[in-house]
């Protein structure tokens, strides 16, 4: 099951890299990297999932005792969850970025800002 | 019972990387955002297939619901700008 | 001692107290802001201090109480507090420099800034991988936001762009280390080890692709562009920060991850490096803009940093002092050049030109750029020279090679640079001095020099600045305010006072080039007596060129001889520099220059590699091929000091183009440097033969041919210091040739030579230069007549060339004495022949000089000029006294070098007996010479005067002619294509091939860099498709190789 959702999260960063590097308008570009960032995300948690073991959260199903051998790996997880807030940081930056430019520009194409260059 | 899991997950899948494909090549815009928010949505039950739920749910709160949110209103204030 | 997690803690704390200031308490939050960031600087400064002079421990930190891998840890070490020293004390001044920007935007600016530093801090510290990320993406965050906050809107731009293509990075940053944590088991970058990749299949992938993305971070080519635009267009406070801070940072970063990898990652790190550092550098060729121009600059800095690294495994423990220079170098020089950009108007290059003025401006833009060519006494430089002995002894010839080309194109382009901002037309507006921003760049000046002293202290090769020569040279920067009369005075005190403390530590071939740089370098000085004012610049640079000079003769290792190479190589870039048409001739000098230097250094890089000795028995020590390639590499280096044919085109402009008093100095004096080296080469080497061909009768035709062509070209000259140069070059191509005929004859009249030259060229340009004075101008064609109103000039230049044209009683005649008797005793006969040929031709272009300027008819425009001025005249006058001496006892000189030679070449030495010297072939007295001359010349003038007293007087304009009259006054004056019969038969022989093929050169350099950066279109889509790329070339590599 891992490895179904591992080659999903891969292919949902190619789409998501292809969406953002031959859409024109910005804001497509922004959720295309939203969708390659999901695709990131899955492939970590896929990499931390264990076969026949659950989450790792220490209750009365899964007394700390056992906990060692029932439990998957949790440190993917907290790594998860850090890159899902810094991608969402990233992604409020980037609407920023489009809202300055198309103040400046009246445009999202982003074959306009070129002025700088060589 | 693992059987049906793994028939879940190919679904949820496929799912997935219908909402991806219509998000980025898709023509209208707003469509296009509400699909990355199907994308997270979807991801975040996968999520819970994969035995992390805590992560199932920041990810529907942040990448569903906030980043959509986001986007919207940034769309709102940005008026024509959409049709490029 | 403070814990170094306090460092992230305090910028935590008051980005929090930021946070909760309102709007308007705007200098409230700028004063947190500094105190922050001025506490972090102080707490690393602390940690330096503990690990310098007490010597501490590094101390790890654990952030959550428990040892890793079950928590992060940070780490303090010696380069990790130097590190944060860098990052913080260059944030803080970035930050004062940045107050009225700040005070403009708000705490949100301030904020970021705080984020910003803070980020480049926690990159140092971290020992754990997903940390790293983290900081990354927060350096990424804090430096969009900056140019989100800025009101140019292409800064905009620049960091959506930037922003683009660091999602991209990221994510395979994040598969990378989730990967890598799967081979691992840890993310801990002390408990990663190359062997858990190497179990997991495809575990190298994972490594590579977090490798690949850290690396991109640091901008190589060709995925660079992203990050051009924002040097280009950000605030130049923020720029330089960025510049200095961020790369040093992510270096540190790829440093700790290659330990992880292990050694095979090196090459890769290696390769990357390279390529990026000369195509950067070759990118930046055609830039004009000189923000971007810096951010190209930056960029292969960082290339050749990571190069460095990629070293690790020869360098060993001395890679940290290497990587450590050279990031010090670059640091200090981007954040101070980015900072001067600040204060000045225009964004093109010659721009800059608004700097005249500014003194303390000037010097320190020179001192950046010398901090990032690596010329001493920097620590670039030692760290060059560690890097080019450690690469030299481990046979890794094509890299350093490719590193020297890399460091040759950037001083192209910066002393390009250098000149436009000293020569060109100075901008309307006027810089604006605000007094932060020059605090800051102050601040970095101040920072370079204090490296430049601890980079000294820490080489095992003695600090460059506890060099007398070099201290007295540089205290001249301290007392510029003084009039030009004092300064002159305290430099001839000086130079004849270690003349006359050291002159017995010098044997007989050194005393003679210590007789003429520090005796003979005075006497020049003379003439610099009349000049007015205060002459800014001159003394330093000058007295830089004879320290170097200084030590040169004096040292006895690789290391002191080449850092007095380099020191006289600048010193005389910036006198020459000061002429006023000399800008393209100087940047040529400084070229060619630069380019012998780096090739000395690799010969001297071989050399020491083989043998620790001093010098002469380090090169007396290698034997087979090696020898024979040392020997090219150095020979060739030292030929372009003295502009041997092929490597001469930069001499003519320099010397003509040259101030009246430094003309003779750089043709009379700094030529000799080359001879010197070829000097202490050959005596150390005697013969050697490479691939069959013998090294130094290849020399021999160089310097016959050197001596032809050098005196044909000069009699087509209508320049008269043009004329004067490339006598100079034929001048030089003679002694070579004596040199390289490795005889005993052959070496005595190379000496007779080098004083000859000295006192003769001096004398002329000193003479064509107090003509030009007077007339206004170096054109022969233009003058005439001026035997009766120069009288004492005109004597100076007949006793000069009578000695040049070797016609006897004077001492060219010796000279052509001893050159006889050597070719006899020699075996080659063809460059004996152009040799002897050169000798009537070089009467030539003598006879146009006296006749074209002082005989024939006055013109009207110079009939009310006076004499030169007396301080020009004074050591003509000097010099022809000399000149005299010297013809009629030669032995005062030549006899303890002719003792001094028979060791090395025992047979045919001269014998001194009384006043009559005797070789195996005949003998020559220099007295009895004189005298019967003196007779003839006396019984001849006697009897024209007796024969002259009733002759009639006829006026200048007594003629008639019965044609036009002539438009272009030029073609009717006799001087004017004096020898127009000769360019017809011989003037085949003069075709400018060498110039136009150094031209073309230069000009695909510059064609080539056009073309490359063309690669950076602005669309930051293309510059992501580039990382793409770049993953995927480096990828390839890396399996196949």
């Amino acid at each position: 099951m891992a490895q179904i959702a591992m080659a999903a999260g891969f292919i949902l960063i190619l789409v998501g890299f292809y969406g953002a590097l031959t859409n024109r308008n910005i804001l497509r570009m922004i959720v295309a990297f939203t969708v390659a960032d999901t695709g990131v995300n899955i492939v970590m948690v896929a990499v931390g999932y264990m076969r026949g073991r659950t989450a790792p959260i220490l209750d009365e199903t899964v007394p700390v005792a056992d906990a060692l051998s029932r439990i998957i790996d949790p440190v993917p997880q907290a790594l998860v969850l850090t890159a899902i807030v810094i991608g969402m940081g990233i992604t409020a930056l980037m609407l920023a970025f489009a809202y300055r430019f198309y103040e400046k520009k009246r445009t999202l194409d982003i074959t306009k800002c070129t002025e700088l260059k060589w | 019972m693992s059987g049906l899991v793994l028939a879940l997950t190919v679904l949820l899948a496929a799912a997935m990387i219908g909402a991806a494909l219509v998000a980025v090549i898709g023509k209208s815009l707003p469509i296009a955002i509400l699909s990355a928010g199907l994308v997270s949505l979807v991801a975040s039950v996968l999520f819970l297939l994969l035995a992390s739920p805590d992560v199932a749910m920041t990810e529907a709160a942040i990448g569903s619901g906030l980043t959509t949110f986001l986007f919207f209103f940034i769309l709102g204030r940005m008026r024509g700008g959409e049709h490029d | 001692m403070v814990s170094a997690i306090v460092i992230i803690a305090a910028a935590l704390a008051a980005e929090f107290l930021l946070g909760l200031f309102s709007e308007r308490w705007r200098v409230a939050a700028y004063a947190v802001t500094l105190f922050a960031l001025g506490f972090m600087t102080f707490i690393a400064a602390e940690w330096v201090w503990a690990f310098a002079v007490y010597a501490a421990q590094p101390v790890e930190i654990f952030t959550a109480g428990v040892q890793p891998p079950f928590a992060i840890n940070l780490r303090m070490g010696l380069p990790e507090a130097a590190l944060t020293l860098l990052i913080n004390l260059t944030g803080l001044f970035s930050a004062l420099y940045l107050k009225r920007a700040f005070l403009e935007k708000g705490r949100a600016a301030m904020a970021v800034l705080l984020v910003f530093v803070m980020a480049q801090n926690g990159i140092v510290l971290t020992r754990d991988i997903f940390n790293l990320f983290v900081f990354f993406e927060l350096s990424v965050i804090a430096t969009g936001g900056l140019m989100l906050l800025s009101d140019d809107e292409r800064a905009v731009a620049a960091g959506f762009k930037y922003l683009i293509v660091s999602q991209v990075i990221s994510a395979f940053l994040l598969i990378g280390i989730i990967f890598s944590y799967h081979a691992t088991g840890v993310l801990n970058i002390d408990l990663m080890r190359p062997d858990h990749f190497a179990a997991l299949q495809a575990g190298s992938i994972a490594f590579f692709l977090m490798f690949i993305a850290v690396v991109a971070e640091l901008k190589p080519f060709p995925a660079n562009g992203w990050a051009l635009d924002i040097y280009e267009s950000a605030h130049p406070a923020f720029a330089g920060l960025f510049s200095a801070a961020s790369a040093a940072a992510t270096l540190y970063a790829v440093a700790k991850l290659l330990v992880i990898g292990g050694p095979s990652w090196l090459p890769i790190a290696t390769g990357i490096g390279v390529v990026t550092f000369i195509a950067a550098n070759l990118l930046a060729l055609p830039q004009r803009n000189d923000r971007r121009l810096l951010g190209y600059s930056s960029i292969a800095q960082i290339g050749l940093i990571l190069a460095v690294i990629g070293q690790r495994d020869i360098l060993g423990d001395s890679y940290l002092f290497v990587a450590g220079g050279l990031l010090a170098a670059h640091a200090a020089a981007k954040a101070g050049l980015y900072w001067l950009s600040g204060l000045i108007a225009s964004r093109d290059i010659a721009g800059w030109s608004a700097l005249r003025g500014h003194p303390v401006l000037i010097f320190a833009f020179i001192s950046f750029v010398a901090l990032l060519t690596g010329l001493p006494p920097f620590p670039g430089f030692y760290a060059k020279w560690e890097l080019a002995v450690a690469l030299a002894g481990n046979g890794r010839y094509l890299l350093l090679a490719a590193i020297l080309i890399g460091a040759l194109i950037e001083a192209g382009y910066l002393f390009r640079w250098f000149g436009y901002t000293i020569k060109r037309d100075k901008p309307v507006e006027e810089i604006s001095c605000y007094p932060l921003a020059v605090t800051a760049i102050v601040a970095a000046l101040a920072a370079g020099w204090i490296f430049a002293y601890l980079w000294g202290d820490l080489s095992g090769h003695g600090n460059i600045l506890h060099a007398v020569p070099l201290l007295f040279a540089l205290s001249f920067l301290l007392l510029d305010w003084l009039p030009a009369w004092v300064k002159n005075t305290i430099a001839i005190v000086g130079m004849v006072g270690y003349f006359i403390l050291n002159y017995a530590d010098y044997d007989p071939l050194r005393l003679i080039f210590a007789v003429i740089i520090l005796i003979g370098g005075p006497l020049i000085l003379l003439a610099s007596y009349d000049a007015h004012g205060r002459r800014v610049g001159f003394y330093p640079s000058a007295m830089l060129m004879y320290a170097g000079l200084t030590q040169l003769i004096g040292a006895t290792d690789f290391f002191s001889f080449f850092v007095a190479w380099e020191l006289l190589t600048v010193g005389s870039y910036l006198l020459i520099l000061r002429g006023k048409h000399s800008e393209p001739h100087a940047l040529s000098y400084i070229i060619f220059s630069l380019g012998g230097a780096f090739l000395i250094l690799t010969g001297f890089a071989i050399a020491s590699s083989v043998s620790p000795l001093p010098m002469s028995d380090a090169l007396k020590a290698l034997t087979g091929e090696t020898a024979g390639w040392v020997f090219l590499l150095l020979a060739i280096g030292f030929m372009t000091k003295t502009a041997a044919i092929g490597l001469h085109i930069w001499l003519p402009g320099a010397h003509a183009e040259a101030e009246t008093d430094v003309s003779p100095m750089v043709s009379g004096i700094l030529l000799k440097a080359g001879l010197y080296g070829l000097m202490v080469l050959m005596l150390a080497m005697g013969k050697q033969s490479l691939y069959g061909i013998e090294l130094t009768h290849a020399m021999l035709y160089i310097g016959a041919l050197s001596a032809l062509l050098g005196n044909l070209m000069a009699i087509f000259e209508e320049d008269a210091k043009r004329l004067l140069a490339y006598s100079s070059i034929g001048q030089m191509g003679y002694a070579l040739f004596g040199l390289a005929l490795m005889n005993h004859l052959g070496w005595v009249m190379a000496f007779m030579f080098v004083i000859n030259h000295y006192i003769y060229k001096s004398m002329l340009f000193l003479s064509a230069g107090g003509v030009a004075k007077r007339t206004g101008t170096r054109l022969m064609y233009k003058m005439g007549g001026l035997i009766t109103l120069m009288p004492l000039s005109f004597i100076a230049v007949l006793i000069g060339i009578i000695a040049v044209s070797g016609v006897p009683p004077l001492s060219g005649f010796g000279g052509r004495w001893i050159f006889y008797n050597a070719i006899l005793s020699a075996e080659h006969r063809l460059p004996m022949v152009i040799t002897f040929f050169s000798g009537p031709i070089a009467f030539l272009y003598l006879f146009r000089l006296i006749h074209t300027v002082f005989l024939g008819q006055l013109k009207d425009e110079n009939r009310r000029i006076k004499e030169a001025p007396f301080w020009i005249i004074l050591p003509q006058m000097l010099y022809v006294g000399l000149l005299m001496a010297f013809a009629i006892v030669p032995g005062l000189a030549l006899r303890r070098v002719d003792a001094y030679l028979g060791q090395f070449f025992p047979e045919g030495g001269l014998n001194w007996e009384g006043i009559t010297i005797t070789s195996q072939f005949g003998y020559w007295s220099p007295v009895s010479i004189m005298i019967i001359v003196c007779v003839i010349f006396g019984s001849l003038f006697a009897w024209l005067l007796f024969i002259n007293r009733r002759a009639q007087k006829v006026k200048q304009f007594n003629i008639v002619f019965a044609a036009e009259r002539p438009y272009r006054p030029e073609t009717t004056h006799f001087a004017w294509n004096f020898f127009a019969p000769y360019r017809k038969a011989l003037g085949f022989l003069v075709q400018p091939f060498v110039t136009r093929f150094w031209d073309t050169v230069a000009d695909i350099l510059h064609t080539a860099g056009d073309l490359g950066r063309r690669l950076y279109t602005g669309n930051p889509q293309t510059y992501a498709l580039h990382f793409l790329a770049f993953v995927v070339i480096v990828y390839l590599f890396w399996t196949g190789g």
